[in-house]
């Protein structure tokens, strides 16, 4: 088997690790040291006999193989009749606010502000000549009203 | 059909995607609380509990984070780990006692009679509910180095430790056995 370029090097302390700690059986090895092992394992007498007896121990686990009798039916039974829904932000916010039974009135009073200020906002920017004009009135105030003063 | 599409499925109610579900996952929930836990009816209710849950919160599933198998495990052993926890406290162990969980009579291990799986079954009981979580997780559900330590919330290294120890002790209680 051909080692990828990217594959780290195994040490020898590595691979009985390996061997000790997740068995014989290669399926069961990290993936990413693998192919190491296995490289390793074909020159390396000692690897052999530490795989040996770790595959021994494999065996009588591989023994207990406990029966399941699962009933499927029993958990339809107990499925709730609605449907589960993904949590939406409206959910979300609602469930935060729901939770609380004065919530919602305190989160109203919060946000008008912001409500009142997008609803400003939407009804249009004053354009800087208006403003000019009103700097222009209060600065330059007519003949008139001087006149009154 | 991909986890994220099954999933999402569910999380919009389809029954029947959620039997597909129950199918994959049922079985290998079943004997991982089987394995965990060394008690058919325990076993049982934490696999309801847990595709319960996964029913609810289908939403929730985050398949950039985990294939579902791991999520479904990560469920389950989460409801496992709570009633050995349970268990410890309602019967605590005796001084020096390092091992042993309070554990059901070995008659009720769910083994065939065959006698080397009675021992293997005894040598696995005995074991702290962290070996035996590791081994069980590792050796029997097939699940990555990496999902197990997700599962149970460790480093890779840390769940290398707990298996070597974890084996070492099997090996040593059923030298003594023997």
């Amino acid at each position: 088997m051909k080692r990828s370029p990217f594959t780290p090097p195994l040490s020898h302390a590595r691979a009985i690790d390996i061997l000790n700690t997740y068995g014989a059986a290669p399926e069961r090895w990290p993936a990413q040291e693998r192919d190491a092992l296995i490289e390793l394992l074909k020159s390396s007498e000692e690897l052999q006999t530490v795989q040996k007896t770790a595959g021994d121990l494999d065996g009588l686990l591989d023994n207990w193989q406990p029966a399941t009798a699962f009933s499927h039916d029993i958990l339809f039974r107990s499925l709730p009749a609605q449907a589960p829904r993904a949590q939406s932000w409206s959910d979300q916010l609602t469930s935060l606010f729901s939770n609380h039974p004065i919530g919602w009135q305190q989160g109203l009073l919060a946000g008008a502000p912001l409500i009142l200020g997008f609803i400003w906002g939407l009804s249009g920017d004053p354009s800087n000549q208006d403003w000019s004009e009103a700097e222009f009135l209060i600065l330059n105030p007519p003949m008139e009203v001087l006149a009154d003063e | 059909m991909d986890d994220r599409a099954l999933m999402e499925r569910i999380s919009q109610g389809d029954h029947g995607a959620f039997s597909t579900l129950v199918k994959q996952h049922a079985p290998a929930l079943d004997r991982f609380a089987v394995r965990l836990l060394l008690q058919h009816q325990q076993a049982e209710e934490v696999v309801q509990e847990t595709l319960m849950r996964a029913w609810q919160r289908a939403g929730d599933y985050d398949a950039k984070r985990a294939r579902l198998s791991t999520w479904l495990h990560q469920i389950a052993h989460n409801l496992c780990v709570d009633i050995l926890r349970r268990q410890k406290r309602e019967l605590p162990l005796a001084d020096g006692a390092e091992t042993a969980l309070t554990l059901p009579d070995a008659t009720e291990y769910p083994t065939t009679k065959s006698e080397t799986q009675d021992r293997v079954a005894n040598a696995i009981a005995k074991l702290n509910e962290h070996h035996r979580t590791a081994l069980v997780l590792t050796y029997y559900q097939g699940l990555s180095n990496r999902e197990v330590a997700q599962i149970m919330d460790l480093s890779v290294r840390a769940l290398e430790s707990l298996l070597v120890r974890a084996r070492q002790q099997i090996k040593k209680i059923l030298e003594e056995s023997s």
